[in-house]
């Protein structure tokens, strides 16, 4: 009689199928141990592993709940000169064209009009850019000194499209003033308060490209994601109460919703299945050579 | 230009968190050992050649009258193999064992040092108690 199938199948995931613990379990359970005992040991090894994470990455814990309250410090400040009582109707109220469906892609960023409209979305965007372009070849070949010259334009590149899209942010807005309920969006219009926001918005960039790079530098993840993980769990409640609100309000209805829920499932599942995927194939001319092509 | 003074002595010295975090380590990997720790290291000494996860927990569970989790044995016997107190080998798998190697434990030199220099220690901490004696709680 084998011992239970669940409960072995876990342990394996959890320690290895190779695993003497796991051993000593089926010897034991040869002598005679009950299926409940054996039950009790597999929670036990799943609370010690568990708990052995936790204590490994203290350090991820620490840097993701910082960049989260950092986050949401940043969601609650909102841009100098930029009237957030005019914006609120525009991004909520949403007559067609409106801007319901992008404001709820930024948790609520931009109805608020935060200085983290833009977050960490440039350096995305040019880490990106410059992991298309190795994949085409760029770069192939440079050394380490080249390497680290291409992060820093990679940083560079980054803060350039923060200004680029902070400027489009900040004529937007002026462009918006008359259509806004009748209330002036920006206060005072001009080069003054281009300016401004331009510097905030690319300023917080800068600093979240220092903070998702230190969290890298000091091994605990890629901090980008880090970052981008945080924004998306400070942005969640803001995301869900603006879904509500659309659908009391009328504008997205169940067929809308089951789509996006479905839509998400769909795309998590590909992610899962692709991710880990391996094409093991043999090359004909290649003698007894097997070789591995990744799908990721 | 003077020497800059080290940070420390300008009055505003402030713990780094990486700091914090190698001396919570430090903390955790005590030199001394644990009430469970020297329990499966004594454990490990009276077995010699066969001590292995299995004869490990059925000494402890004799010896203390308890069932025992035998992830904590792993883990006590873990932070004995960093302490340097045991070291281990794999044994060769077996059918009844679902084709898995045992893994046998031995105590090395400063294993049989630290529990000798722990029960004196004891020794000397359990003299002259009276609410100890007779068996009265």
């Amino acid at each position: 009689m084998s011992p239970p199938r669940l409960a072995t199948r876990l342990l394996d995931w959890l320690e290895g199928t190779s695993s003497p613990l796991v051993g000593d379990m089926h010897e034991e359970w040869q002598g005679g141990r009950s299926a409940r005992w054996f039950w009790r040991q597999t929670m036990s090894v799943s609370y010690g592993r568990a708990a052995r994470y936790v204590a490994e990455h203290r350090q991820l814990a620490f840097l993701g709940l910082a960049a989260m309250g950092l986050y949401w410090v940043g969601t609650q400040v909102p841009l100098p000169g930029v009237n957030t009582d005019a914006l609120a109707p525009m991004t909520r109220h949403g007559a067609p064209g409106s801007l319901g469906l992008y404001d709820l892609f930024t948790g609520g960023n931009l109805g608020r009009a935060t200085i983290f409209a833009l977050g960490i979305m440039p350096y995305v965007t040019a880490l990106f850019i410059a992991y298309l372009a190795t994949e085409l070849g760029f770069a192939r070949g440079w050394g380490a000194r080249g390497r680290r010259a291409l992060a820093w334009s990679v940083r560079g590149g980054a803060l350039v499209l923060g200004v680029v899209q902070a400027s489009a942010i900040a004529i937007w807005l002026e462009r918006q003033t008359a259509v806004a309920d009748g209330l002036p969006l920006v206060a005072q219009p001009g080069w003054g308060f281009r300016l401004t926001l331009v510097l905030t918005v690319t300023a917080v960039t800068a600093c979240l490209i220092w903070l998702s790079d230190e969290i890298s530098r000091r091994g605990v993840g890629w901090g980008v994601s880090v970052i981008f993980f945080a924004g998306l769990v400070v942005g969640l409640p803001g995301a869900v109460s603006a879904i509500l609100d659309q659908m009391r309000a009328g504008y997205i209805g169940s067929p809308e919703i089951a789509a996006f829920v479905a839509g998400l499932l769909v795309s998590s599942a590909l992610v899962v299945l692709v991710d880990p995927a391996r094409w093991w194939c043999r090359l004909g001319n290649a003698g007894s050579k097997v070789t591995a092509v990744g799908l990721q | 230009m003077p020497a800059a003074r080290p940070f420390r002595e300008r009055g505003n010295f402030r713990l780094h968190h990486p700091y914090f975090f190698s001396i919570v380590e430090q903390m955790a990997s005590r030199p001394y050992l644990g009430n469970f720790e020297l329990m499966v290291l004594l454990a490990v000494i009276r077995l010699d050649d066969a001590a292995y996860g299995v004869t490990i927990l059925r000494t402890l569970e004799a010896g203390t009258g308890r069932e025992m989790a035998i992830g904590s044995v792993y883990a006590a016997l873990e932070r004995l193999q960093e302490k340097g107190l045991v070291r281990s080998r794999l044994g060769e798998p077996t059918p009844e064992r679902g084709g898995r190697a045992k893994r046998y434990f031995r105590v090395t030199p400063d294993g049989v040092r630290e529990a000798r220099s722990t029960r004196e220690a004891l020794s000397v901490l359990w003299e002259g108690l009276p609410q100890l004696e007779g068996g009265r709680a």
